[in-house]
Protein backbone atom coordinates (compact mmCIF):
# COMPACT_ATOMS: atom_id res chain seq x y z
CA UNK A 1 0.00 0.00 0.00
CA UNK A 2 3.10 2.27 0.23
CA UNK A 3 5.69 3.07 -1.99
CA UNK A 4 3.25 2.69 -4.75
CA UNK A 5 4.39 5.14 -7.01
CA UNK A 6 8.14 4.99 -5.69
CA UNK A 7 10.03 6.37 -3.30
CA UNK A 8 9.41 10.39 -3.14
CA UNK A 9 11.70 12.56 -4.78
CA UNK A 10 14.03 13.91 -2.53
CA UNK A 11 15.05 17.13 -4.17
CA UNK A 12 12.25 18.36 -7.18
CA UNK A 13 13.27 19.35 -10.65
CA UNK A 14 13.26 22.79 -10.67
CA UNK A 15 14.52 22.81 -6.99
CA UNK A 16 17.48 20.77 -8.70
CA UNK A 17 18.11 24.18 -11.10
CA UNK A 18 17.51 26.45 -8.11
CA UNK A 19 20.10 24.70 -6.80
CA UNK A 20 22.75 24.33 -10.13
CA UNK A 21 22.07 28.34 -10.03
CA UNK A 22 22.75 29.12 -6.55
CA UNK A 23 26.34 26.82 -7.47
CA UNK A 24 26.65 29.83 -10.23
CA UNK A 25 25.90 32.28 -8.01
CA UNK A 26 28.69 30.78 -5.26
CA UNK A 27 31.20 30.65 -7.97
CA UNK A 28 30.36 34.49 -9.11
CA UNK A 29 30.24 35.56 -5.63
CA UNK A 30 33.73 33.60 -5.08
CA UNK A 31 35.28 35.49 -8.40
CA UNK A 32 33.95 38.71 -6.85
CA UNK A 33 35.85 38.36 -3.87
CA UNK A 34 39.22 37.28 -5.57
CA UNK A 35 39.18 40.61 -7.37
CA UNK A 36 37.66 43.06 -4.45
CA UNK A 37 40.83 41.62 -3.04
CA UNK A 38 42.88 42.86 -5.80
CA UNK A 39 41.11 46.01 -5.42
CA UNK A 40 39.46 45.47 -8.40
CA UNK A 41 35.51 45.79 -9.16
CA UNK A 42 34.90 43.71 -11.83
CA UNK A 43 31.40 42.59 -12.98
CA UNK A 44 32.64 40.38 -16.05
CA UNK A 45 34.22 37.67 -15.10
CA UNK A 46 31.94 37.19 -12.13
CA UNK A 47 29.11 36.79 -14.53
CA UNK A 48 31.04 34.54 -16.80
CA UNK A 49 31.83 32.32 -13.60
CA UNK A 50 27.90 32.20 -12.90
CA UNK A 51 27.17 31.86 -16.92
CA UNK A 52 29.26 28.98 -17.38
CA UNK A 53 28.19 26.55 -14.05
CA UNK A 54 25.01 27.74 -14.83
CA UNK A 55 25.23 26.21 -18.34
CA UNK A 56 27.47 23.32 -17.84
CA UNK A 57 24.77 21.94 -14.82
CA UNK A 58 21.90 23.17 -16.55
CA UNK A 59 22.40 21.23 -19.29
CA UNK A 60 23.33 18.34 -18.17
CA UNK A 61 20.07 18.67 -16.20
CA UNK A 62 18.28 19.03 -19.54
CA UNK A 63 19.79 16.28 -20.81
CA UNK A 64 18.63 13.83 -17.37
CA UNK A 65 15.36 15.50 -17.82
CA UNK A 66 15.27 14.38 -21.44
CA UNK A 67 17.08 11.26 -21.80
CA UNK A 68 17.15 9.91 -17.78
CA UNK A 69 13.48 11.22 -16.06
CA UNK A 70 13.85 9.16 -13.54
CA UNK A 71 17.43 9.58 -12.45
CA UNK A 72 18.31 10.52 -8.69
CA UNK A 73 18.44 14.65 -8.47
CA UNK A 74 20.92 14.06 -6.13
CA UNK A 75 24.51 13.74 -7.73
CA UNK A 76 24.45 17.16 -9.86
CA UNK A 77 23.87 19.53 -6.91
CA UNK A 78 27.14 18.16 -5.19
CA UNK A 79 29.59 18.02 -7.90
CA UNK A 80 28.17 21.82 -9.14
CA UNK A 81 29.15 23.11 -5.11
CA UNK A 82 32.66 21.41 -5.75
CA UNK A 83 32.62 22.98 -9.64
CA UNK A 84 32.15 26.05 -8.12
CA UNK A 85 34.75 25.85 -5.49
CA UNK A 86 37.11 24.36 -7.47
CA UNK A 87 36.26 27.07 -10.60
CA UNK A 88 37.08 29.90 -7.80
CA UNK A 89 40.47 28.38 -6.56
CA UNK A 90 41.72 27.86 -10.40
CA UNK A 91 40.68 31.86 -11.11
CA UNK A 92 42.36 33.01 -8.12
CA UNK A 93 45.43 31.33 -9.40
CA UNK A 94 45.36 31.93 -13.17
CA UNK A 95 42.67 33.55 -14.70
CA UNK A 96 43.56 32.08 -18.40
CA UNK A 97 43.28 28.78 -17.28
CA UNK A 98 40.10 29.57 -15.51
CA UNK A 99 38.96 30.98 -18.81
CA UNK A 100 40.02 27.74 -20.57
CA UNK A 101 38.51 25.51 -17.72
CA UNK A 102 35.16 26.98 -18.09
CA UNK A 103 35.37 26.11 -21.79
CA UNK A 104 36.03 22.45 -20.68
CA UNK A 105 33.41 22.56 -18.07
CA UNK A 106 31.09 23.33 -21.20
CA UNK A 107 32.44 20.65 -23.66
CA UNK A 108 32.37 17.88 -20.72
CA UNK A 109 29.05 18.88 -19.93
CA UNK A 110 28.28 18.70 -23.63
CA UNK A 111 29.58 14.84 -23.98
CA UNK A 112 27.88 14.04 -20.88
CA UNK A 113 24.54 14.89 -22.79
CA UNK A 114 25.82 13.31 -25.68
CA UNK A 115 26.38 9.76 -24.01
CA UNK A 116 23.25 9.89 -22.16
CA UNK A 117 21.63 10.80 -25.65
CA UNK A 118 23.36 7.57 -27.17
CA UNK A 119 22.41 4.88 -24.64
CA UNK A 120 18.81 6.25 -24.03
CA UNK A 121 17.34 3.82 -26.78
CA UNK A 122 18.92 0.43 -25.64
CA UNK A 123 20.36 1.04 -21.95
CA UNK A 124 23.25 0.20 -20.54
CA UNK A 125 23.25 -3.05 -21.55
CA UNK A 126 25.57 -6.25 -21.03
CA UNK A 127 26.45 -6.41 -24.63
CA UNK A 128 28.13 -3.15 -24.01
CA UNK A 129 31.23 -5.01 -22.62
CA UNK A 130 32.84 -5.57 -25.61
CA UNK A 131 33.21 -1.91 -26.31
CA UNK A 132 34.53 -1.25 -22.91
CA UNK A 133 37.35 -3.59 -23.35
CA UNK A 134 38.21 -2.18 -27.08
CA UNK A 135 38.12 1.46 -25.08
CA UNK A 136 40.48 0.23 -22.26
CA UNK A 137 42.84 -1.55 -24.29
CA UNK A 138 43.01 1.73 -26.40
CA UNK A 139 43.98 3.74 -23.96
CA UNK A 140 46.24 1.72 -22.43
CA UNK A 141 48.27 1.82 -26.20
CA UNK A 142 47.94 5.46 -25.97
CA UNK A 143 49.40 5.78 -22.23
CA UNK A 144 52.61 3.55 -23.16
CA UNK A 145 54.16 5.21 -25.93
CA UNK A 146 53.23 8.61 -24.44
CA UNK A 147 56.67 10.39 -23.22
CA UNK A 148 56.88 12.22 -19.79
CA UNK A 149 59.32 9.56 -17.87
CA UNK A 150 60.33 11.51 -15.21
CA UNK A 151 57.48 12.15 -13.53
CA UNK A 152 53.94 10.02 -13.06
CA UNK A 153 52.16 12.82 -15.08
CA UNK A 154 51.14 11.78 -18.62
CA UNK A 155 50.00 14.19 -20.59
CA UNK A 156 49.75 13.91 -24.01
CA UNK A 157 49.92 17.55 -25.40
CA UNK A 158 49.13 18.08 -28.78
CA UNK A 159 50.83 21.61 -28.82
CA UNK A 160 53.47 23.07 -27.02
CA UNK A 161 51.42 25.18 -24.39
CA UNK A 162 49.73 24.58 -21.81
CA UNK A 163 46.51 24.73 -23.79
CA UNK A 164 45.26 21.19 -24.89
CA UNK A 165 46.55 18.56 -23.50
CA UNK A 166 45.08 15.27 -22.38
CA UNK A 167 45.51 12.97 -19.76
CA UNK A 168 44.78 9.24 -20.90
CA UNK A 169 44.79 7.83 -17.19
CA UNK A 170 41.27 9.26 -16.01
CA UNK A 171 39.57 7.79 -19.05
CA UNK A 172 41.48 4.56 -18.21
CA UNK A 173 40.14 4.53 -14.97
CA UNK A 174 36.35 5.17 -15.75
CA UNK A 175 36.87 2.66 -18.57
CA UNK A 176 38.45 -0.44 -16.64
CA UNK A 177 35.65 0.77 -13.65
CA UNK A 178 32.94 0.05 -16.47
CA UNK A 179 35.04 -3.20 -17.59
CA UNK A 180 35.32 -4.50 -14.10
CA UNK A 181 31.27 -4.23 -13.73
CA UNK A 182 31.22 -6.31 -16.85
CA UNK A 183 33.81 -8.54 -16.08
CA UNK A 184 32.61 -9.47 -12.70
CA UNK A 185 28.94 -9.65 -13.21
CA UNK A 186 29.04 -11.55 -16.29
CA UNK A 187 31.87 -14.20 -14.97
CA UNK A 188 30.85 -13.88 -11.41
CA UNK A 189 30.92 -17.88 -11.01
CA UNK A 190 34.78 -17.66 -12.04
CA UNK A 191 35.64 -15.20 -10.00
CA UNK A 192 34.30 -16.73 -6.79
CA UNK A 193 35.57 -19.94 -7.25
CA UNK A 194 38.54 -18.56 -7.50
CA UNK A 195 41.52 -21.43 -8.89
CA UNK A 196 39.78 -23.78 -6.77
CA UNK A 197 36.71 -24.91 -9.19
CA UNK A 198 38.37 -23.97 -12.58
CA UNK A 199 39.34 -28.09 -13.52
CA UNK A 200 35.37 -28.83 -13.31
CA UNK A 201 34.12 -26.06 -14.78
CA UNK A 202 36.06 -27.21 -17.66
CA UNK A 203 38.38 -25.61 -19.72
CA UNK A 204 35.81 -24.16 -22.12
CA UNK A 205 34.68 -21.35 -19.67
CA UNK A 206 38.40 -20.64 -18.42
CA UNK A 207 39.47 -19.85 -21.67
CA UNK A 208 36.65 -17.78 -22.35
CA UNK A 209 37.77 -15.77 -19.20
CA UNK A 210 41.50 -15.46 -19.42
CA UNK A 211 41.28 -13.23 -22.82
CA UNK A 212 39.83 -10.80 -21.18
CA UNK A 213 42.17 -11.01 -18.01
CA UNK A 214 45.34 -11.03 -20.15
CA UNK A 215 44.16 -7.71 -21.94
CA UNK A 216 43.33 -6.71 -18.48
CA UNK A 217 46.94 -7.04 -18.00
CA UNK A 218 47.85 -5.37 -20.12
CA UNK A 219 46.21 -2.23 -19.50
CA UNK A 220 47.65 -2.67 -16.06
CA UNK A 221 51.19 -2.65 -16.71
CA UNK A 222 50.80 -0.26 -19.45
CA UNK A 223 49.55 2.15 -17.17
CA UNK A 224 51.94 0.76 -14.22
CA UNK A 225 54.91 1.99 -16.66
CA UNK A 226 54.28 5.37 -15.93
CA UNK A 227 51.18 5.94 -13.79
CA UNK A 228 51.97 4.64 -10.54
CA UNK A 229 48.58 6.80 -8.87
CA UNK A 230 46.62 5.38 -11.87
CA UNK A 231 47.73 1.77 -11.66
CA UNK A 232 47.38 1.91 -7.78
CA UNK A 233 44.02 3.03 -8.40
CA UNK A 234 43.56 0.47 -11.07
CA UNK A 235 44.49 -2.31 -8.80
CA UNK A 236 42.72 -0.87 -5.95
CA UNK A 237 39.10 -0.79 -7.60
CA UNK A 238 39.75 -4.25 -9.24
CA UNK A 239 40.52 -6.21 -5.88
CA UNK A 240 37.41 -4.27 -4.02
CA UNK A 241 35.01 -4.53 -6.53
CA UNK A 242 35.96 -8.36 -7.11
CA UNK A 243 35.47 -8.37 -3.20
CA UNK A 244 32.00 -6.95 -3.43
CA UNK A 245 30.87 -9.38 -6.40
CA UNK A 246 32.01 -12.61 -4.67
CA UNK A 247 32.40 -11.88 -0.93
CA UNK A 248 35.64 -13.68 -0.97
CA UNK A 249 38.67 -11.99 1.36
CA UNK A 250 41.45 -13.09 -0.72
CA UNK A 251 41.03 -10.37 -3.07
CA UNK A 252 41.03 -7.67 -0.65
CA UNK A 253 43.83 -9.50 1.24
CA UNK A 254 45.41 -9.79 -1.88
CA UNK A 255 44.78 -5.92 -2.81
CA UNK A 256 46.49 -4.68 0.55
CA UNK A 257 49.73 -7.16 -0.42
CA UNK A 258 50.24 -5.45 -3.46
CA UNK A 259 50.12 -2.29 -1.63
CA UNK A 260 52.79 -3.41 0.53
CA UNK A 261 54.93 -4.39 -2.49
CA UNK A 262 54.52 -1.51 -4.28
CA UNK A 263 55.98 0.42 -1.39
CA UNK A 264 58.37 -2.03 -0.98
CA UNK A 265 59.36 -2.72 -4.29
CA UNK A 266 58.68 0.26 -6.14
CA UNK A 267 62.07 2.14 -5.51
CA UNK A 268 63.87 -0.76 -6.47
CA UNK A 269 61.86 -0.69 -9.82
CA UNK A 270 61.81 2.78 -10.47
CA UNK A 271 63.69 5.56 -9.35
CA UNK A 272 60.99 8.40 -9.51
CA UNK A 273 59.43 6.23 -6.85
CA UNK A 274 61.91 6.06 -5.02
CA UNK A 275 62.78 9.59 -5.00
CA UNK A 276 58.94 10.84 -4.06
CA UNK A 277 58.94 7.93 -1.44
CA UNK A 278 62.41 9.72 -0.02
CA UNK A 279 60.67 13.27 0.10
CA UNK A 280 57.46 11.74 1.70
CA UNK A 281 59.27 10.38 4.60
CA UNK A 282 61.00 13.76 4.94
CA UNK A 283 59.73 16.49 3.29
CA UNK A 284 62.00 19.01 5.02
CA UNK A 285 65.48 18.26 4.42
CA UNK A 286 65.01 19.59 0.84
CA UNK A 287 62.17 22.24 1.12
CA UNK A 288 63.55 23.86 -2.07
CA UNK A 289 64.16 21.02 -4.33
CA UNK A 290 62.37 17.54 -4.52
CA UNK A 291 60.21 17.77 -1.19
CA UNK A 292 58.60 21.23 -2.14
CA UNK A 293 55.45 19.50 -3.59
CA UNK A 294 54.34 18.21 0.01
CA UNK A 295 56.30 21.01 1.82
CA UNK A 296 54.56 24.22 0.02
CA UNK A 297 51.44 22.29 0.54
CA UNK A 298 51.75 21.59 4.03
CA UNK A 299 52.69 25.34 4.44
CA UNK A 300 49.57 26.28 2.62
CA UNK A 301 47.20 24.51 4.81
CA UNK A 302 48.95 25.78 7.98
CA UNK A 303 48.57 29.58 6.64
CA UNK A 304 45.23 28.87 5.83
CA UNK A 305 44.50 27.90 10.06
CA UNK A 306 40.80 27.53 10.90
CA UNK A 307 38.80 29.77 8.34
CA UNK A 308 41.97 30.64 5.98
CA UNK A 309 43.44 33.75 4.69
CA UNK A 310 40.63 34.95 2.43
CA UNK A 311 40.00 34.34 -1.29
CA UNK A 312 42.49 36.35 -3.16
CA UNK A 313 44.52 37.09 0.20
CA UNK A 314 46.81 34.02 1.05
CA UNK A 315 49.75 32.80 -1.45
CA UNK A 316 48.79 29.60 -2.96
CA UNK A 317 50.74 30.78 -6.31
CA UNK A 318 53.80 29.56 -4.29
CA UNK A 319 52.18 26.17 -4.46
CA UNK A 320 53.67 23.98 -7.00
CA UNK A 321 50.57 22.32 -9.06
CA UNK A 322 48.45 23.96 -7.19
CA UNK A 323 46.03 24.16 -9.57
CA UNK A 324 46.07 20.56 -10.53
CA UNK A 325 47.12 17.68 -7.99
CA UNK A 326 47.55 20.39 -4.96
CA UNK A 327 44.15 22.23 -5.58
CA UNK A 328 43.20 20.83 -2.14
CA UNK A 329 46.44 23.27 -0.27
CA UNK A 330 44.80 25.97 -2.51
CA UNK A 331 41.82 25.25 -0.99
CA UNK A 332 42.66 25.06 2.11
CA UNK A 333 45.18 28.13 2.04
CA UNK A 334 42.43 30.65 1.66
CA UNK A 335 39.38 28.64 2.90
CA UNK A 336 41.16 27.41 5.90
CA UNK A 337 40.18 24.06 7.51
CA UNK A 338 36.26 25.42 7.29
CA UNK A 339 36.81 24.78 3.66
CA UNK A 340 38.84 21.82 3.34
CA UNK A 341 36.33 20.36 5.79
CA UNK A 342 32.93 21.14 3.28
CA UNK A 343 34.71 20.00 0.33
CA UNK A 344 35.58 16.50 2.10
CA UNK A 345 31.98 16.25 2.78
CA UNK A 346 30.70 16.79 -0.07
CA UNK A 347 33.09 14.11 -1.79
CA UNK A 348 31.57 11.80 1.18
CA UNK A 349 28.40 12.85 -0.02
CA UNK A 350 28.75 11.58 -3.81
CA UNK A 351 29.86 8.76 -2.23
CA UNK A 352 27.12 7.48 0.06
CA UNK A 353 24.54 8.41 -2.98
CA UNK A 354 26.42 6.24 -5.06
CA UNK A 355 26.34 3.49 -2.86
CA UNK A 356 22.77 3.99 -1.79
CA UNK A 357 22.13 3.66 -5.80
CA UNK A 358 23.99 0.24 -6.08
CA UNK A 359 22.41 -0.82 -2.86
CA UNK A 360 18.92 -0.58 -4.47
CA UNK A 361 19.53 -1.83 -8.13
CA UNK A 362 18.60 -4.97 -9.03
CA UNK A 363 21.10 -5.81 -11.51
CA UNK A 364 24.82 -6.99 -10.69
CA UNK A 365 26.15 -5.35 -13.48
CA UNK A 366 24.46 -2.14 -12.29
CA UNK A 367 25.59 -2.59 -8.36
CA UNK A 368 28.82 -3.33 -9.61
CA UNK A 369 28.59 -0.45 -11.66
CA UNK A 370 27.55 2.69 -9.83
CA UNK A 371 29.25 1.54 -6.56
CA UNK A 372 32.36 0.93 -8.70
CA UNK A 373 32.34 4.52 -9.73
CA UNK A 374 31.39 5.85 -6.43
CA UNK A 375 34.83 4.31 -4.63
CA UNK A 376 36.77 5.61 -7.73
CA UNK A 377 35.38 9.31 -7.27
CA UNK A 378 36.33 9.05 -3.70
CA UNK A 379 39.23 6.73 -3.96
CA UNK A 380 40.87 9.04 -6.38
CA UNK A 381 40.06 12.29 -3.63
CA UNK A 382 40.95 10.22 -0.97
CA UNK A 383 44.20 9.37 -2.51
CA UNK A 384 44.61 12.99 -3.77
CA UNK A 385 44.75 14.19 -0.55
CA UNK A 386 45.66 12.34 1.41
CA UNK A 387 49.37 13.10 -1.07
CA UNK A 388 48.36 16.84 0.10
CA UNK A 389 48.49 16.25 3.69
CA UNK A 390 51.19 13.92 3.67
CA UNK A 391 49.24 10.48 4.53
CA UNK A 392 50.19 8.61 1.27
CA UNK A 393 53.28 9.27 -1.13
CA UNK A 394 52.35 11.94 -3.17
CA UNK A 395 50.87 10.62 -6.83
CA UNK A 396 50.90 13.88 -8.60
CA UNK A 397 46.71 12.83 -8.57
CA UNK A 398 44.14 15.60 -9.51
CA UNK A 399 41.18 16.11 -7.18
CA UNK A 400 37.73 15.50 -9.39
CA UNK A 401 35.64 18.44 -9.94
CA UNK A 402 38.38 20.86 -8.02
CA UNK A 403 41.41 20.46 -9.91
CA UNK A 404 41.80 21.70 -13.50
CA UNK A 405 42.05 19.60 -16.29
CA UNK A 406 40.03 18.48 -19.95
CA UNK A 407 40.46 14.64 -19.09
CA UNK A 408 40.06 14.98 -15.31
CA UNK A 409 36.62 17.26 -15.92
CA UNK A 410 35.41 15.34 -18.66
CA UNK A 411 36.05 11.91 -16.84
CA UNK A 412 34.02 13.22 -13.81
CA UNK A 413 31.22 14.50 -15.76
CA UNK A 414 30.71 10.88 -17.55
CA UNK A 415 31.00 9.41 -14.01
CA UNK A 416 28.04 11.35 -12.83
CA UNK A 417 25.91 10.51 -16.32
CA UNK A 418 27.15 6.95 -16.01
CA UNK A 419 25.93 7.06 -12.10
CA UNK A 420 22.77 8.90 -12.98
CA UNK A 421 21.78 6.48 -15.95
CA UNK A 422 22.17 3.58 -13.52
CA UNK A 423 19.65 5.30 -11.06
CA UNK A 424 17.27 5.52 -13.86
CA UNK A 425 17.22 2.48 -15.19
CA UNK A 426 17.03 1.46 -11.62
CA UNK A 427 14.22 3.79 -10.51
CA UNK A 428 16.14 4.24 -7.50
CA UNK B 1 38.50 47.64 0.50
CA UNK B 2 38.61 47.74 4.23
CA UNK B 3 40.14 44.63 5.70
CA UNK B 4 37.30 43.80 7.76
CA UNK B 5 34.93 44.01 4.97
CA UNK B 6 37.16 41.37 3.07
CA UNK B 7 36.95 39.07 6.29
CA UNK B 8 33.39 39.27 6.81
CA UNK B 9 32.76 38.21 2.64
CA UNK B 10 35.35 35.11 3.43
CA UNK B 11 33.18 34.18 6.69
CA UNK B 12 29.93 34.49 4.39
CA UNK B 13 31.18 32.93 1.38
CA UNK B 14 32.37 29.45 3.43
CA UNK B 15 28.98 29.89 5.20
CA UNK B 16 27.40 29.55 1.65
CA UNK B 17 28.89 26.96 0.59
CA UNK B 18 27.97 25.03 3.71
CA UNK B 19 24.47 25.82 3.48
CA UNK B 20 24.46 24.43 0.16
CA UNK B 21 26.36 21.11 1.04
CA UNK B 22 23.52 20.79 3.86
CA UNK B 23 20.70 21.20 1.66
CA UNK B 24 21.97 18.30 -0.12
CA UNK B 25 22.89 16.40 2.87
CA UNK B 26 19.58 16.09 4.25
CA UNK B 27 18.44 15.36 0.71
CA UNK B 28 20.70 12.58 0.93
CA UNK B 29 19.73 11.27 4.38
CA UNK B 30 16.48 10.67 2.98
CA UNK B 31 17.24 8.80 -0.70
CA UNK B 32 19.33 6.79 1.91
CA UNK B 33 16.66 5.71 3.92
CA UNK B 34 18.03 7.73 7.01
CA UNK B 35 15.12 8.89 8.89
CA UNK B 36 15.27 12.06 10.44
CA UNK B 37 15.45 11.96 14.44
CA UNK B 38 13.18 14.06 15.70
CA UNK B 39 10.41 11.31 14.14
CA UNK B 40 11.81 8.26 16.10
CA UNK B 41 10.05 7.85 19.42
CA UNK B 42 7.60 10.56 18.78
CA UNK B 43 3.46 9.35 19.55
CA UNK B 44 2.43 6.51 17.35
CA UNK B 45 5.56 4.54 17.43
CA UNK B 46 5.80 2.90 20.83
CA UNK B 47 3.97 -0.08 21.87
CA UNK B 48 1.97 -1.61 25.29
CA UNK B 49 1.38 -5.24 25.73
CA UNK B 50 -2.17 -4.64 27.41
CA UNK B 51 -3.02 -8.28 27.35
CA UNK B 52 -0.90 -11.14 28.35
CA UNK B 53 -0.28 -13.88 30.73
CA UNK B 54 2.79 -13.20 31.83
CA UNK B 55 3.92 -9.66 30.03
CA UNK B 56 1.34 -7.11 30.94
CA UNK B 57 2.67 -3.38 30.58
CA UNK B 58 6.12 -4.49 28.73
CA UNK B 59 6.77 -1.42 26.62
CA UNK B 60 9.04 -0.86 23.57
CA UNK B 61 9.62 1.95 20.66
CA UNK B 62 10.14 0.99 17.24
CA UNK B 63 13.40 2.56 16.30
CA UNK B 64 14.35 0.25 13.31
CA UNK B 65 12.46 -2.70 11.46
CA UNK B 66 11.65 -5.22 14.21
CA UNK B 67 10.21 -8.77 14.19
CA UNK B 68 7.64 -9.88 16.93
CA UNK B 69 7.32 -13.63 17.98
CA UNK B 70 7.62 -16.54 19.94
CA UNK B 71 11.44 -17.90 18.60
CA UNK B 72 14.83 -16.36 20.58
CA UNK B 73 15.40 -14.97 17.15
CA UNK B 74 12.67 -12.33 17.23
CA UNK B 75 13.35 -9.01 18.40
CA UNK B 76 10.92 -8.57 20.79
CA UNK B 77 9.77 -12.06 22.60
CA UNK B 78 6.06 -12.93 22.69
CA UNK B 79 5.39 -15.67 25.70
CA UNK B 80 1.82 -16.91 23.95
CA UNK B 81 1.31 -20.43 22.74
CA UNK B 82 -0.44 -19.16 19.67
CA UNK B 83 2.13 -16.88 18.41
CA UNK B 84 4.18 -17.93 15.67
CA UNK B 85 8.22 -18.17 15.70
CA UNK B 86 8.40 -15.17 13.83
CA UNK B 87 4.91 -13.93 13.73
CA UNK B 88 4.70 -10.05 12.55
CA UNK B 89 7.42 -7.20 11.80
CA UNK B 90 6.81 -3.69 12.51
CA UNK B 91 8.61 -0.92 10.42
CA UNK B 92 9.02 2.53 11.40
CA UNK B 93 7.69 5.13 8.52
CA UNK B 94 6.99 8.76 7.77
CA UNK B 95 5.85 9.80 11.84
CA UNK B 96 3.86 6.53 11.99
CA UNK B 97 4.12 2.42 12.12
CA UNK B 98 3.62 -0.32 9.68
CA UNK B 99 2.86 -3.83 10.22
CA UNK B 100 3.06 -7.21 7.82
CA UNK B 101 1.93 -10.48 8.85
CA UNK B 102 4.56 -12.92 8.35
CA UNK B 103 2.75 -16.16 7.37
CA UNK B 104 1.61 -16.66 10.91
CA UNK B 105 -1.00 -19.58 11.65
CA UNK B 106 -2.93 -18.23 13.85
CA UNK B 107 -2.77 -14.69 11.96
CA UNK B 108 -2.29 -11.11 13.15
CA UNK B 109 -5.11 -8.56 14.09
CA UNK B 110 -5.43 -4.80 13.90
CA UNK B 111 -8.47 -3.17 15.51
CA UNK B 112 -9.96 -6.91 15.15
CA UNK B 113 -9.68 -7.56 11.19
CA UNK B 114 -7.28 -9.91 10.22
CA UNK B 115 -3.58 -8.58 8.48
CA UNK B 116 -3.44 -9.70 5.12
CA UNK B 117 -0.90 -6.95 3.51
CA UNK B 118 1.17 -4.42 4.97
CA UNK B 119 -1.07 -2.18 7.28
CA UNK B 120 -0.30 1.40 9.21
CA UNK B 121 -0.77 2.24 12.10
CA UNK B 122 -2.12 5.00 14.18
CA UNK B 123 -2.11 5.96 18.03
CA UNK B 124 -4.38 3.81 19.79
CA UNK B 125 -4.81 0.84 17.58
CA UNK B 126 -4.63 -2.60 18.84
CA UNK B 127 -2.82 -5.38 17.87
CA UNK B 128 -3.41 -9.12 18.31
CA UNK B 129 -1.01 -11.61 17.88
CA UNK B 130 -2.36 -15.18 19.28
CA UNK B 131 -4.16 -14.32 22.62
CA UNK B 132 -1.59 -11.38 23.29
CA UNK B 133 -3.09 -8.01 22.52
CA UNK B 134 -0.63 -4.72 22.28
CA UNK B 135 -1.74 -0.98 21.97
CA UNK B 136 -0.21 1.95 19.88
CA UNK B 137 0.91 4.43 22.02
Amino acid sequence: MMRASGPARAMSRPAELVFVCGSGGLAAFGVLLVNLAREQVRATPALAAFLVLAVAFGLLLVALRAWAPDATPLLIPIASILAAVGFVTIYRLDEDLASLHGWWLLLSAAMAAFWLYAVSEKGLGHRGGRWWLLLALAAGLVVIPSSGSDSSTIWLAWNSGRAVVLNPGEIVKLVTVALFATLLSERQAFFSAGGRYTAPLGPARATKVWPSLLLLGFVLVGVAIRDSGTFMIVVGMFCVMAYMATNRTAYLVGGLGAGVLWLVAGPWLSAGLENRITVWTDPWTHPEGPGSRLAEGLFGLAAGSLSGTGLGLGDPDLIPESTTSLAFAAVGEELGLAGTVVVLAAYALIVVTGFGIALRAREVFHKLLASGLSLLLGGQAAVSVAGVVGLLPGTAMPIPFLSYGLSLTMAGFLMLAVLARVSHEERV
Amino acid sequence: MPAAILVALKFIFVALVYLLVWRVATAVAEHVGAKPWRVLGGPGTGLTVVRSDTQNGLAFDVRRPIVLGRSTEADVRIDDAYASDLHARLEPEEESLTLADLGSTSGTYVNGKRVTAVVALSRGDSIQIGKTVLEVK
